[in-house]
C-alpha cells in the first residue's frame, strides 16, 4: 500500500522585502523518490496556485527551489511525497536572507 | 459514546465542533505597530472562525479585539489589529476545523515581522476541543 506524505506551512504573511520563497527538500531515505511542491498566493479567494513542480529525488540527495515571486504578501507552500524520509525547509527571503516569521523548519510543517 | 459523540481514551470527541487556539503570551518588540492574524481555510466549505485578541500588559487579560469571520472554500481572510500601546499579548481563535490554519505575526508600521512575535501555524497551542 503507498501511504501519502501531505505537508502544509499553513499560512504565512511576507514580511518587508520579501521577493522569493525558498524550498529545500532532502531525500534521507536509500530509494529515489517523487516529490510534489505546490506554491499558493493566499491573496486570491479561492487561493491561487502559482507554481507547481514535480521533482525526483535520488537517494540522499538535496535540491532547492526558488519561487521568486516578489509581488506575493500572504503564501502557502505544499508538498507531497511517498516516503517520510524526504525532509524540507521553507523560507521567505529577500536578497537571500531570510526573513522573521517566514522560515518553516522541517519540524514546523502541518500533516494533513 | 456520549451524546452520539465518539469519544477517543481521553474521554475527547474524535472530530470536533469547535478548536479553542492559543498563541501564548507574547511580549512585544521594539516597533510594534500591529499584529496581524491570516486563517488559510483548506476545507472545501465555508467556515467559521472568532478571533480574539487580549492585552495582558496589567497582569489580568483585557479583551481588546473580537471578530467573527467567514471563511471561503480554500479561501483566506486577513484581520490587522492595532497594537501598538500593548506590551504583552495573546491571541485566541477559535475554528470549526482542524484544517483552518492559523498565522499571526507583530509587525511594524512598515510590515516586518518583529522577531519572537509571529506564530506559525503549527506552533499554535490547542487549548480546548467543543463537541
Amino acid at each position: 500500500m503507498c501511504k501519502k506524505y501531505n505537508w502544509t506551512t499553513g499560512p504565512v504573511r511576507s514580511s518587508l522585502g520579501y521577493d522569493s520563497t525558498l524550498i529545500v527538500l532532502s531525500n534521507y531515505s536509500s530509494k529515489k523518490q517523487k516529490v510534489k511542491v505546490r506554491f499558493y498566493d493566499l491573496g486570491y479567494t479561492p487561493k491561487k496556485k502559482v507554481f507547481s513542480k514535480k521533482l525526483r529525488l535520488e537517494s540522499e540527495f538535496t535540491k532547492s527551489l526558488d519561487t521568486r515571486r516578489p509581488e506575493v504578501a500572504s503564501w502557502e507552500v505544499q508538498i507531497s511525497t511517498d516516503s517520510k524520509d524526504v525532509r524540507a525547509w521553507i523560507g521567505g527571503r529577500r536578497l537571500n536572507s531570510n526573513l522573521p516569521g517566514n522560515i518553516i523548519l522541517n519540524s514546523e510543517l502541518l500533516r494533513y | 459514546m456520549v451524546l452520539g459523540v465518539d469519544l477517543d481514551q481521553k474521554g475527547w470527541c474524535e472530530v470536533a465542533k469547535k478548536y479553542f487556539w492559543t498563541t501564548g503570551p507574547i511580549s512585544s518588540s521594539l516597533g510594534l505597530d500591529h499584529i496581524t492574524v491570516d486563517l488559510l481555510n483548506n476545507t472545501s466549505t465555508t467556515r467559521s472562525a472568532t478571533i480574539k485578541v487580549y492585552d495582558l500588559s496589567d497582569g489580568a487579560p483585557i479583551l481588546m479585539y473580537t471578530k467573527d469571520v467567514n471563511i471561503q472554500a480554500f479561501s483566506s481572510v486577513s484581520k490587522r489589529i492595532t497594537a501598538s500601546e500593548s506590551t504583552i499579548w495573546e491571541v485566541q481563535v477559535i475554528t470549526s476545523s482542524r484544517r483552518v490554519y492559523i498565522w499571526v505575526g507583530g509587525r511594524d508600521d512598515a510590515g516586518m515581522n518583529l522577531i519572537g512575535n509571529v506564530v506559525l501555524s503549527s506552533e499554535f497551542q490547542l487549548l480546548y476541543r467543543e463537541c
